[in-house]
């Protein structure tokens, strides 16, 4: 015997306000998309008859003028919790229809084929009603059907403990229908007027049909401009005022600009906002969508190009497909080419102030340094465009890519933050400028440059290749200075490091350590080394194959300086070898270099061995 | 006045925080820690140690997780009072799992590193399964059978403890596992929580959407695949951490016959390529590349203008010129047969190195299968011209 299964209305009640809607105001989103679809029907239904068949012919003349949704609040007293109804003037439901999608959980009557533009509706599961059980234990319907003139008047009354009742009302309405709720105890904010109409204006503010909400004497219309920027405008300006006023209104943040959008693909406009402060990356900006205008998402993540994080958008989207999450949009080439159309907006917004307001667009590149040079990195015109008005820092100061370049006949870059920071005042004193490419993007923008103007040599270097821009020794110099280098390289060694003597500014720096980023990751694995177990000490000796050169720190010794020219003239191997090593720990230290065990015992023994030769020093001048 | 360590080093964290996860955020990390040891505050250099694994991890560096992950271990052990190892453990699993990167790493070392890691495990209470994954994951690799069957075993068999991956990195491996195993429907239908949406974390899908790519052209779902190849390539953002997936992608796009999609990416993706240490992520990602440059070839290519990094296009003129008919390489553009011949080489040369230490030839098979894949082939053209 086949038995059907029951289900426990409350227990998925439960379920989908719990996983499904997550927050109880939604009910009336749905029962605003439910008015909406009903009036929607109703007009499919009337132009069926102009087509030509039977249905609705009756009814053209009288039934022109639909399209209303009216809200009622009827607040509470002592003795009664407030009441909500949602009138629309829709296409209403038969009794059958009643019995069919109304009471029938997981029935739409917007799924069938028969309707001519069924992609219209918003509406698709059969579900959305059963939210209102989130804030009334009861729903009732009151409907007439606008699909014959004599339709009864049905009243359905839903409880949340699965049972329904149904009964035909001896006096008639207009077509449409009639939701009531009434209060359930713990749900009263969302029966405040005030809180009713924030979230009518949030779910509803874009709605094409006119939305109106009651309370005692009070009358106001929730969307009385419609959609912001299909509105006409006398010029320009006056337009992007109104949308600056429309999104300080909306996100309370008093935008730079408004950049109007649109793609013919996926059928969406709307509005960038050109945000006033650059945002981090914890807070890239959300974006607004709507889809057929009624809020989707408030957080939408893949509509906007990735880079375009230096604007928060609202969009309407017309065409295009939902994830069940309806959080974004399903992944294919229309979405892909309807992002590509959103980015033109933005690129031609740039383009265009680059032409007519030149300052300001440096205002916003300064701002959205990181987002424009995203931009750049990923289109070429604007990466001519916009190259050369970007901010990089360099060994004189920070300064535009477009200066820089002027400024000096080869480009010269570090691609590590510490790179540059280990040479820069040394490079600032000869007059070399280099570039700094360690942050975000910067690299990728220097090779892009280099691709697109491969005449110029662009020169990306390492610490330790500063150096040879050093000026060298004379012959006499070399041959005088021989030994010490001959000893440096020897005592350095065991340290990985190797050893130069060049002249340089300023003289009173007497050694230049660079350490290249190879190095630098050796030296933080032997750090890690000497702490860690065997086992995994045994394994960073494996990590990678055999250290070569490039793991190698340098240490150039300044020959203008006093004190290395003494140094050059002291015969003592001896006390020459500690010199070498305390310029040497020095160095390290001067630039917070963490010393490992061995360069930590270099120190001790150094100073030690110094002091006791200054002491030693003292009895023989005395004798 | 000098700024005390703490001020210096939080006014890094704070940079650190406004940037996105790459190099910039690593580097300034790694100039903190330097800090906390020149000061000697190892509570304070655990602390960001910590924290540089994660950007680590999720950026392609594996090899600073790895480091980090020692000196801190470290801590623990000679001081259970002060360090929490239970933080650690968590990423312990990140490093086991990266040393299968590097060839160079022997296999008892590896071994040894589960047994630790085990013991670590079981002392803490957190539970088995994700050791028993990660052992599997590395026969996996060296396509060494039974092991995968043995571990596959225990890993399906044990509880969820608190020590294991997320619901959705999880589900991924399986799916991995039954791509392994040939099980093709079994791994979508293992996959469809997560290609629906209703899996996700930091790292899925976008790491399961590129392993599904062949499979779906092995199904001739082109629908499929076209849509998961739009959804990867918006998730992965050149993000190095992904060089690997990226040569799924540049595979799928060879396979259906779309070269111009393919070279921006090996374009934006040949620098990390060139610079990972993580050599079989290197090998993976080269499969695709050879490819692609293969499918160039044959359709009449000999020169491509992508911008290469320099150590390489010193290497091309250098090493590879000679066969391509001494063919100069001008500023843009750069000899097909040059360039295919240094990929075909360098995956050679990795697959060597991965097979001796395995002791199989899982890799240089890998090489092989990649070559059939061929037959798959099917144009499908993305980019609609419109
Ligand atoms: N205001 C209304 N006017 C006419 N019919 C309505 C109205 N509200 C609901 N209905 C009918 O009740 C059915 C169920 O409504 P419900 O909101 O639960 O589902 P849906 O709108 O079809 O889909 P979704 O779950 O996506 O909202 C609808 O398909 C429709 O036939
Ligand atoms: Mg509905």
């Amino acid at each position: 015997m086949e038995h059907q299964f029951r289900i426990n209305l409350q227990g998925i009640i439960d379920l989908l306000s719990n996983n499904l809607y997550g927050e109880s105001r939604v009910f009336i989103r749905e029962l605003l998309q439910n008015g909406v679809d009903a009036i929607q029907a109703r007009s499919q239904l009337i132009d069926k008859g102009a087509d030509g068949s039977a249905l609705g012919d009756s009814l053209r003349d009288n039934d022109i003028n639909f399209g209303h949704l009216k809200i009622e609040l009827i607040p509470g007293n002592s003795g009664s919790l407030p009441v909500l109804s949602f009138v629309d003037d829709g296409i209403g439901l038969t009794e059958e229809e009643v019995h069919r999608f109304l009471a029938t959980i997981g029935q739409s009557s917007k799924t069938s084929n028969l309707w001519k533009a069924r992609e219209n509706f918003l509406g698709q599961f059969g579900i959305g009603l059963l939210s209102c059980f989130m804030v009334s234990e009861e729903i009732v319907v009151i409907t007439r059907s606008a699909r014959s003139e004599d339709a009864p008047t049905l009243e359905w009354k839903g409880r949340s403990d699965g049972t329904y009742k149904i009964r035909v009302l001896n006096y008639s309405i207009e077509p449409g229908t009639q939701v009531y709720l009434n209060c359930k105890p713990g749900c009263e904010s969302m029966f405040e007027l005030d809180e009713l109409i924030t979230n009518l204006v949030y779910y509803g503010g874009l709605l094409p049909y006119k939305i109106e909400v009651i309370s005692g004497k009070k009358r106001q219309i929730i969307n009385p401009e419609g959609i912001p920027w299909h509105q006409e405008f006398p010029s320009e300006t006056k337009k992007i005022e109104y949308l600056l006023e429309y999104g300080k209104k909306t996100f309370d943040v008093d935008f730079i600009d408004a950049i109007p959008l649109r793609s013919k693909i996926g059928k969406v406009d709307g509005v960038a906002f050109v945000l006033p402060y650059a945002p981090t990356v914890a807070q890239n900006p959300t974006h607004r969508v709507y889809l057929k205008q009624m809020l989707l998402s408030e957080k939408a993540e893949n509509l906007v190009p990735n880079w375009a994080f230096f604007v928060k958008c609202i969009i309407n989207v017309n065409d295009l497909r939902p994830t069940a999450s309806r959080e974004s949009f399903y992944e294919d080439e229309k979405l892909q080419k309807t992002r590509e159309a959103i980015g033109d907006n933005l690129r031609n917004y740039l383009f265009h102030l680059h032409r007519t307001q030149p300052d300001r667009l440096r205002r916003v590149i300064q701002l959205h340094n990181l987002s424009i040079k995203a931009m750049a990195l990923e289109n070429d015109d604007c990466f001519h465009m916009f190259m050369d008005l970007l901010t990089f820092e360099t060994s004189k100061g920070n300064m535009t890519f477009g200066e820089y370049r002027r400024s000096t006949d080869q480009i010269r870059y570090v691609t590590q933050l510490d790179a540059f920071r280990q040479i820069a005042p040394v490079a600032a004193a000869q007059q070399i400028q280099i570039l700094n490419a360690g942050y975000v993007y910067e690299e990728a923008l220097l090779e892009k440059y280099q691709a697109l103007h491969p005449d110029d040599e662009l020169q990306k270097i390492q610490p330790s290749d500063l150096s040879h821009d050093l000026e060298d020794l004379s012959i006499e110099e070399r041959e005088k200075s021989h030994h010490l280098a001959q000893l440096a390289d020897v005592v350095l060694q065991p340290y990985h490091c190797m050893t130069q003597i060049r002249k340089f500014q300023p003289d009173d720096l007497p050694v230049l350590l660079t350490i290249d980023g190879e190095a630098e990751f050796r030296r933080d694995l032997d750090r890690s080394k000497e702490v860690a177990n065997e086992l995994w000490s045994s394994i960073m000796d494996h990590l990678s194959p055999a250290a070569s050169i490039s793991t190698y720190a340098q240490l150039c010794f300044n020959y203008r300086n006093p004190l290395v020219k003494r140094l050059i003239s002291i015969r003592d191997k001896e006390l020459l070898r500690r010199c070498i090593e305390m310029l040497y720990v020095q160095s390290l230290l001067l630039g917070h270099h963490p010393l490992d065990a061995k360069e930590m015992k270099l120190l001790n023994r150094g100073l030690l061995g110094l002091i006791e030769w200054g002491l030693n020093q003292i009895p023989m001048k005395d004798s | 006045m000098m700024k005390s360590i703490l001020d210096q080093i939080n006014s890094i964290i704070e940079q650190v925080n406004k940037l996105p996860n790459g190099n910039t955020k690593i580097e300034l990390m790694e100039e903190a820690i330097r800090l906390a040891d020149v000061h000697q505050r190892p509570d304070i250099g655990f602390d960001l140690r910590d924290q540089l694994m994660t950007v680590a991890t999720f950026c392609g560096a594996p090899e600073k997780t790895l480091v980090a992950f020692s000196w801190c271990l470290a801590q623990c052990d000679q001081n259970p009072e002060e360090f929490d190892q239970l933080q650690l453990l968590w990423k312990y699993k990140w490093v086991v799992s990266s040393l299968k990167y590097f060839p160079h790493i022997r296999l008892d070392q590896i071994n040894q590193a589960m047994e630790d890691m085990t013991k670590r495990y079981q002392g803490c209470g957190l539970g088995l399964r994700p050791v028993y994954k990660l052992a599997c994951e590395h026969a996996m690799a060296r396509k060494d059978y039974p092991q995968v069957k043995h571990f596959q075993r225990l890993w399906r068999s044990s509880p969820i403890g608190s020590g294991n991956d997320c619901a959705a990195c999880e589900r991924d491996s399986q799916v991995g596992y039954y791509l392994f195993d040939g099980d093709i429907d079994r791994a979508f239908k293992a996959a469809e929580p997560i290609v629906t949406g209703q899996m996700k974390c930091g790292e899925v899908p976008h790491v399961t959407l590129p392993q599904l790519l062949v499979p779906l052209l092995r199904r001739k779902d082109y629908a499929k695949a076209t849509h998961y190849y739009f959804w990867a390539t918006r998730l992965l953002k050149y993000n190095p951490d992904f060089i690997s997936e990226y040569g799924k992608i540049l595979t799928f796009l060879a396979l259906t016959g779309n070269p111009n999609e393919g070279l921006p990416i090996l374009e934006a993706m040949l620098p990390a390529v060139m610079e990972t240490k993580a050599l079989s992520r290197r090998f993976y990602f080269q499969l695709g590349t050879s490819l692609l440059l293969h499918y160039l070839q044959e359709s009449g290519s000999e020169q491509i203008s992508i911008r290469i990094p320099k150590e390489l296009k010193d290497l091309l003129e250098k090493d590879f010129a000679g066969a391509s008919g001494a063919k100069e390489i001008d500023k843009k553009s750069i000899s097909l047969q040059s360039f295919i011949q240094w990929v075909d080489a360098d995956l050679q040369r990795i697959a060597t190195l991965f097979d001796k230490r395995n002791g199989t030839d899982a890799f240089t098979r890998n090489i092989e299968d990649s070559k059939n894949d061929r037959e798959l082939f099917c144009l499908i053209p993305l980019k609609a011209v419109d």
